[in-house]
């Protein structure tokens, strides 16, 4: 890494060594995150100096008393805004919700078990819909990566314990997108104000940003990690993710949130989770002991079919940089066939995704007539002509509390789940969704026709073809159009596979990342390949 | 997970209307004002006989019948387990249910964004044993699907359902044919006439006539929640909203198209009815919703004159139960949410006849949606088919397959499950009281509407014959028959007193259950031996069941009768002693003379003496044996007295 980010495991042992401790990091955070707020536009809300105080206090007496409760006690976090919190409204970065009280959800009051201290709430595209951060209620969020310092690992130690807030010299010009929809969460990574930011990534939502902010996000295996709590938009997609300063601190993190498996009773289990679409990872993902450095053994395979025109030159280089690396690391190089995974079905499933999330989508924000809670719909409204009473106080609700992206999405999926477009848009997307499973589970060794020679532990593909687009006032934003830049994740979130990426280093700024992932439940060698390779 | 709600959500949901009665109306009266113009009169020269569904012209005094309706029938059952369908949220049958509006939700039922669906147990497992007492097949695999519509008591803007893979296909039920309960008599009701659980009389005349009808599907889906209205003033309307019952579970019975008359339909709607509560799936109350019809009725020319009426059908999409209808028949008519059978019987009726009469006009009936008006009787039209709503069905994502194995049902396997669940159903366990005791069909019927009076009924035989094991003499073949005369008479209208007593026309303290009797299998077994020995007469036992129900719950029959001097006399030498002391009595002296002068005056003091006897007695003495006793004593005392 180019950048000395602190990780959690130097953090903790600084914790340890008490040459810094809770209070002065997190007041640090909190401090860095509040002073940026105005320019960066990273967080929605920031909880009170005092509660962090507070909490950063107990966290100091239990390292004092050598008894932290985990790796991750007292370091700072961040929620998007679509995850429920106790200290936030829940809002999904949509005036649809505007005032709708939070609570925490599982895997919150997970991380506030295991003592990481809940620093604020970040901005994203309102229900996670869209990829440049700019479908916000409250604006665009900056990717703060062109402004960083370069600190070294002292003078960031002593930046924390002098409360020495660094200042950012933003021009116009180098505004870019830090990538959505978990744009804040990057973002906030990113500049340090977080260590661990938790996102949602429904068809690249962790990943895209990561790249383009440069850090690590990983999406786990869809039903990994329950979606108790979070707020919907395609439920067969969505799945809860972490972003981190480094691929270690996205495996702690991951550790204390995936769903445990106590009993043998499947049902009570979910019960306990609050989610009926989960799976269990089973072992732990961190072993402390390791001191594995080689991938000795490990088939990763290229998928020829994601070699795709549209990917920018910078983009390649960094393909072929990362797989050399790979090799040198001692793993084995296959490139998967157009026969096993085929260009055809790669490029149909940006489409196929657009129709099951807008469709599934359409569904689960239906529930938004502002009567029960979000948007107020009382007093006496002009209701449209022709409309029943009740149908027009929702529509002046619907119209008013959704921004233009989420209503092009709903409309969209209302169009492909009516009885005459069902069968040609929703049926054939689905089957889109099964093929690209079937492919990369042929690939991976999971079909039934499969001889052991071509089978791949996992597969490498960038996160994005390009780099981050310009951002700004001025700057016009065809939706469409964006909704390329989902082109290289969207295949591996149909199929529910884990998938982490890693930044990439090209001279200072890079804004490009490498995707790794593999079969469902994969998590955990997916993990140690990136961790072994950011070596 | 309680949440708090936000002041203005609080507010909004305030419940003003406290009036207890159909909310359904309020939506009624304004759309009764849309289409008011397509409600056509009902015609006087038509005639529907509710019994074979057939409506006649009468013209001239002749009476030719012309059209026949077909009924399909979908029944929405509210099944009795105390959670929703898909959170920990408390129904009505939940013993912390709150009754109060908006009070008893989870944050789910309101579609609070983070809360997912959690599918319960004891839902699934009613629904199964449910599907199972109606004979259907049971699909090891079923799904959950998304319909959407828009309405404001719809929280999620969409209802979970399963259309296209439902939890069971295929069934049938036996239904009794309805006999319309009797106007009730002003007389007070006759020892020993027949009570059924329901208060009504049984009509015996029509007890063994059966017929059979197809069950298509069973669904399980969630129910909405319910909406008020109120009248600001004359252009506003204000409408509330109660989610007390949103998500709470339905089961969506769809009967195929194979009955024809209202009756019939009465008959199907009842036998279920009583089905699911012997099942305890259901409480079956119609009036308070637990229990909701659709009726989908349609006609069909019977004779020439009948197919002159042009009956045009508008075009349908692929009608599943086409393979059920008779040629000719006309466009459905569903008519929506009747809540009681008598509403059921109106409207069928009504649409019979309605829809005759728009042939006749020229004008048949279009698809449509209507609802019944319990006022005037009529139905009326909520909306045209042609203007339906695509649902936009949607696979549920938040929900896999339902897989009813070990996890869902606690048991290895369905067929496990139902042996260890399903309860003899109550028409195989008629047949059986029937055959094996010999008991009277009404007394079975009475028997095994109440399931907990099954066995009741064969624990209190099998402690009698117990009790009965050493006595001589006794008659055991009639101990069956005595039982079910006690149980059906004696016992069900102390239980249903005590269920009615000092409520007029209120709702029930209690079901009329055995479970709620004061007397249990033992001491009514040990009530009957005293009987059967002789120990006590039937007037004496009469007594002691009120005492043993009323006033000591604890003693046995024997003890209560010892402490109250109730003991039958049936030793001949103890009952000519009474005799004699009551005769030579000194204030009956003038009696005694009387009788002596022989003659009239024989019979006339024989009774005297007789009552006087029993009076001393307490009315222990048995009555034929005193007769005898006073006999003889009369006849010691006076030989020569000749009558």
């Amino acid at each position: 890494m180019s950048r000395n980010r602190l990780t959690i495991p130097i953090i903790h042992k600084l914790f340890h060594q008490q040459t810094i401790n809770p209070t002065q990091l997190s007041t640090y955070c909190l401090s860095l995150a509040s002073s940026t707020n105005e320019t960066f536009n990273i967080f929605s809300c920031l909880n009170s100096i005092q509660d962090i105080i507070d909490l950063s206090n107990e966290s100091h007496e239990r390292y004092k008393a050598g008894q932290p409760l985990s790796i991750l006690d007292g370091i700072p976090i961040s929620i998007k805004s679509n995850i429920a919190t106790r200290d936030f409204p829940l809002s999904a970065s949509s005036d649809m919700l505007e005032g709708t009280p939070g609570y925490d959800a599982l895997l919150v009051k997970k991380l506030k078990r295991a003592g990481a201290i809940v620093i604020g709430q970040t901005n994203m595209d309102e229900f996670g819909m869209g990829s440049l951060g700019s479908n916000c209620n409250r604006g665009y969020t900056v990717n703060p990566l062109p402004f960083l310092h370069d600190f070294s690992l002292d003078e960031s130690i002593r930046n924390i314990q002098t409360l020495k807030i660094p200042s950012f010299d933003v021009d116009r010009e180098h505004i870019v997108s830090p990538g959505g929809s978990s744009s804040g969460s990057a973002a906030s990574v990113s500049m340090g104000s977080s260590f661990i930011s938790i996102g949602t990534d429904t068809g690249g939502s962790v990943r895209l940003p990561s790249a383009w902010c440069g850090v690590v996000g990983m999406k786990p295996t869809y039903g990994s990690i329950s979606r108790d709590g979070v707020v919907s938009y395609a439920s067969s997609l969505d799945t809860v993710g972490i972003i981190g300063s480094s691929v270690t601190c996205v495996g702690h993190a991951l550790d204390i949130i995936k769903n445990e498996k106590k009993n043998n009773n499947t049902l009570d289990l979910q019960e306990d989770l609050r989610d009926s679409t989960v799976c269990f990872m089973g072992e732990d993902i961190i072993d402390p002991e390791s001191t594995d450095n080689s991938l000795e053994g490990l088939k990763i395979g290229v998928p020829a079919a994601f070699s795709i025109t549209g990917c920018s030159k910078d983009v390649h280089q960094a393909w072929d940089d990362t797989i050399q690396k790979l090799e040198e690391k001692g793993a084995t190089i296959v490139i998967i066939p157009e026969s096993t995974i085929s260009s055809e079905t790669v490029k149909m499933t940006l489409p196929a995704y657009y129709v099951l999330s807008c469709a599934e989508a359409s569904s689960n924000l239906s529930r938004y007539d502002g009567l029960r809670y979000g948007l107020s719909s009382s007093g006496d409204l002009d209701v449209p002509e022709g409309m029943a009473a009740r149908e027009g106080q929702f529509a002046i609700v619907r119209s008013k509390g959704f921004g233009k992206e989420v209503q092009r999405r709903i409309l969209t999926g209302t169009a492909v789940l009516s009885s005459d477009r069902f069968h040609t848009h929703y049926e054939g997307a689905s089957n889109v969704r099964g093929t690209m499973t079937k492919e990369f589970n042929h690939a991976f060794g999971q079909g039934d026709e499969c001889s052991s020679e071509d089978v791949v532990d996992l597969m490498i593909i960038p996160t994005a073809l390009t780099k981050p687009p310009k951002l700004g006032t001025d700057v016009q934003i065809d939706s469409t159009e964006a909704f390329q830049n989902d082109v290289m994740t969207v295949p591996i979130s149909l199929a529910g596979l884990p998938s982490i990426n890693i930044p990439i280093n090209e001279g200072d700024v890079s804004h490009v990342g490498m995707q790794i992932f593999g079969p469902r439940l994969s998590d955990k060698k997916v993990i140690n390949t990136a961790r072994i390779l950011q070596l | 997970m309680a949440l708090p709600l936000t002041p203005r959500a609080l507010q909004s949901f305030r419940h003003v209307s406290t009036k207890k009665h159909n909310i359904l109306r309020c939506f009624l009266t304004h759309q009764h004002q849309l289409f008011s113009t397509t409600v056509s009169k009902r015609s006087t020269n038509l005639q529907y006989d509710r019994d074979n569904g057939i409506v006649s012209l009468i013209e001239d005094g002749k009476c030719t019948p012309i059209y026949k309706s077909v009924i399909g029938i979908e029944i929405h059952a509210q099944l009795a387990v105390p959670t929703k369908l898909f959170s920990s949220g408390p129904t009505k049958f939940h013993p912390h249910y709150s009754p109060t509006s908006n009070t008893s939700t989870s944050s789910h039922d309101i579609s609070y964004p983070g809360t997912l669906p959690m599918l319960s147990k004891s839902s699934v497992q009613k629904a199964v044993i449910s599907a199972a007492a109606l004979k259907c097949d049971i699909q090891e695999v079923s799904r959950f699907e998304r319909k959407h519509y828009t309405y404001a008591d719809l929280p999620f803007g969409y209802q979970v359902t399963q259309q296209r893979w439902p939890l069971a296909k295929d069934g049938v039920l036996n239904c009794r044919r309805y006999s319309p309960p009797k106007p009730k008599k002003k007389k007070k009701k006759k020892r020993g006439s027949i009570v059924n659980s329901d208060g009504n009389k049984s009509d015996e005349s029509s007890l063994s006539k059966f017929f059979t009808v197809g069950i298509d599907r069973i669904q399980m889906e969630q129910d909405t929640g319910k909406t008020t209205s109120s009248s600001i003033d004359d252009s506003k309307t204000r409408y509330l909203i109660n989610f007390n019952r949103a998500g709470s579970t339905l089961i969506e019975i769809v009967f195929k198209p194979q009955i024809n008359a209202a009756h019939e339909a009465a008959s199907v709607v009842s036998t279920l009815q009583s089905l699911l509560k012997f099942l305890d799936t259901c409480d079956g109350k119609m009036e308070e919703g637990s229990l909701r019809c659709d009726l989908n009725v349609s006609i069909y020319p019977l004779s020439d004159k009948g197919k002159d009426f042009s009956n045009i059908k508008d075009e349908e999409e692929h009608n599943p139960f086409q393979q059920y209808l008779p040629e000719g028949v006309g466009n459905r008519v569903e008519v929506k949410n009747l809540n009681s059978i008598k509403q059921i019987i109106q409207s069928a009726e009504y649409e019979a006849i309605r829809q005759t009469q728009q042939i006749l006009d020229g004008a048949p009936t279009g698809r449509e949606t209507r609802t019944f008006d319990p006022k005037s009787g009529h139905t009326i039209k909520i909306r045209d088919k042609g203007g339906a709503v695509d649902y936009r069905f949607l696979p549920e994502p938040d929900l896999p397959p339902l897989h009813l194995d070990k996890d869902v049902l606690d048991h290895d396997s369905l067929g496990e499950f139902l042996k260890v669940n399903l309860p003899e159903l109550p028409e195989d366990a008629l047949g059986r009281l029937i055959s094996q005791y010999g008991i009277s069909e009404a007394s079975a019927i009475i028997i095994t509407n109440d399931r907990p009076a099954i066995a009741f009924f064969e624990e209190t035989i099998q402690f009698c014959i117990n009790d009965l094991e050493n006595s001589e003499g006794v008659d055991k073949s009639k101990i069956a028959t005595m039982v079910a005369n006690w149980l059906c008479n004696d016992l069900f209208a102390l239980i249903k007193e005590s269920a009615t007593r000092d409520l007029q026309g209120e709702d029930l303290h209690h079901p009329i259950s055995v479970e709620y009797s004061n007397v249990d299998s033992t001491r009514l077994a040990k009530l009957m031996t005293l009987i059967v020995q002789e120990t006590v007469s039937t007037t004496q036992a009469k007594k002691l069941l009120q005492v043993m129900f009323s006033d000591d719950l604890e003693s046995l029959p024997g003890d209560i009768a010892e402490k109250n001097g109730w003991k039958l006399i049936t030793n001949m030498d103890d009952l000519k002693q009474l005799c004699r002391d009551v005769i030579l009595c000194e204030k009956n002296s003038k009696q005694f003379d009387q009788y002596k002068q022989g003659g009239k005056n024989v019979r006339k003091m024989s009774k005297f003496f007789k009552g006087n006897i029993m009076k001393e007695s307490k009315g222990n003495a048995h009555p034929e044996l005193l007769g005898k006793a006073l006999d003889s004593v009369l006849h010691e005392l006076a030989p020569d007295v000749e009558e």
